[in-house]
């Protein structure tokens, strides 16, 4: 638990930003996240089954057996998915009705499966769900970020109110797939810029230091 | 139009899959044509086992959610599709591996890719989406492993070409691979309306 004294959180934001360093984790969050809404169902999805199956991969992670631990987490991975597709057809049946496949999909969500390789190595089910809450939040955050600006780019409104005036032209390929794809290409390369240059800084700090 | 009722239907289906709804230029599914093997060949060859598992899993899970369905379980549908993916995949394994024991060694590391990548589980999950009925399911496993497998070999032919290339140090690796296929994408979309 130390490592959370020591700002581990907010290093999250960048260095190890779960969307963008993890490259595959970004397929399903592309694919539904045209608007506000939708980007933060998804994203809250993700933070939900992230969350539950870290916990129970934390527990079980003596009893697994070594040759099928992947199959496993898979299983305990899509059972929460299922649960989070559930909740949301119970609940939000807008969101619901355009996310369509891509929640059972959160099963196959790198970011997901990374961590429950870590929840395996690590000692402590507190410590794993701590890490993925805090992973899963960020991940929920930068995917509304990400439907906030197609919805607020494509039809000039956010939460459905207007919010250009009436001389703003929308641009419909933000909507649309070739809009996801470039949008996020030039958020992670934006992302991948600001890291190293932040490492550069802390190289040169090292250096004065040294010297 | 949830069946397929004549030849024609079925080629405008093809062409449907391949190109106006391409699964990985569309449909975002699939990680393996980013992440997986470098070359056109090995992408081609990738793309073939994507396919057979596709068809495969496509053909098995139609029946699979009839059955569950029948009992109400319809929520088991992405775990069952989950295993039986799993299986396939582990079936064709052990076929290559038996019959061209070469051709598996140089491709080892890529049925993971295949399993976890999000297509194959993507194309079963939609079928049932859409409710499509056995014949159509089938041929969407078939012509979205075509679609798919056109999509890695285009992108693994751009990758080729970044490789040599100047690129700005921040858009180097996955940023410039998302960018350059939302290009091919934006290419895709003069097929929009063609097909359904």
């Amino acid at each position: 638990m130390n490592e959370f004294n020591q700002g581990a959180p907010l290093r999250g934001i960048l260095p190890e930003n779960p969307l963008f360093r993890l490259a595959l984790g970004v397929v399903p969050t592309l694919a539904v996240a045209t608007t506000l809404i939708n980007g933060a169902a998804i994203g809250i999805a993700v933070a939900f089954t992230l969350l539950c199956s870290n916990i129970v991969i934390a527990l079980l992670r003596n009893v697994l057996p070594a040759k099928a631990h992947v199959l496993c987490w898979l299983i305990v991975i899509c059972a929460f998915a299922s649960v989070a597709q559930m909740l949301l057809q119970a609940f939000f049946h807008d969101p619901y009705q355009d996310l369509g496949i891509y929640v059972p999909l959160i099963t196959l969500n790198c970011v997901i499966l990374a961590r429950a390789q870590m929840a395996e190595e690590e000692h402590g089910v507190f410590t794993s769900a701590g890490r993925s809450l805090v992973m899963g939040v960020l991940f929920a955050l930068v995917a509304a970020c990400v439907g906030a600006l197609r919805e607020l780019l494509d039809s000039g409104t956010l939460l459905g109110a207007q919010v250009f005036g009436k001389g703003f032209e929308p641009m419909l390929l933000l909507k649309l797939a070739p809009g996801g794809f470039l949008l996020t290409g030039i958020l992670a390369g934006i992302a991948n810029y600001f890291m190293t240059r932040s490492k550069k800084n802390d190289k040169n700090a090292q250096k004065g230091g040294a010297a | 139009m949830n069946g397929i009722t004549s030849l024609g239907g079925a080629l405008l289906y093809l062409a449907a899959c391949v190109f106006t709804s391409n699964p990985v230029f569309t449909r975002f599914l699939g990680t393996a044509p980013y992440a997986g093997p470098g070359d056109v060949g090995k992408s081609a060859k990738l793309g073939l086992y994507v396919t057979s598992a596709m068809t495969l899993s496509s053909l098995l899970a139609w029946p699979v959610h009839q059955l569950l369905a029948q009992l109400s379980l319809g929520y088991l549908d992405a775990i069952c599709f989950l295993l039986l993916a799993a299986g396939v995949v582990a079936l064709l394994r052990l076929a290559v591996k038996s019959i061209s024991p070469a051709g598996y060694a140089a491709m080892e590391g890529a049925w993971t890719l295949i399993l976890v990548d999000s297509a194959l589980l993507g194309v079963t999950l939609l079928n049932v989406w859409a409710q499509y009925d056995f014949l159509k399911s089938v041929l969407s496993g078939l012509f979205g492993g075509l679609g798919f497998t056109l999509a890695a070999v285009l992108l693994a032919g751009v990758r080729e070409r970044l490789a040599t290339s100047k690129i700005p140090a921040s858009l180097k690796g996955l940023p410039i691979t998302l960018i350059s296929a939302g290009l091919i994408s934006l290419a895709f979309l003069g097929f929009m309306g063609m097909a359904k």
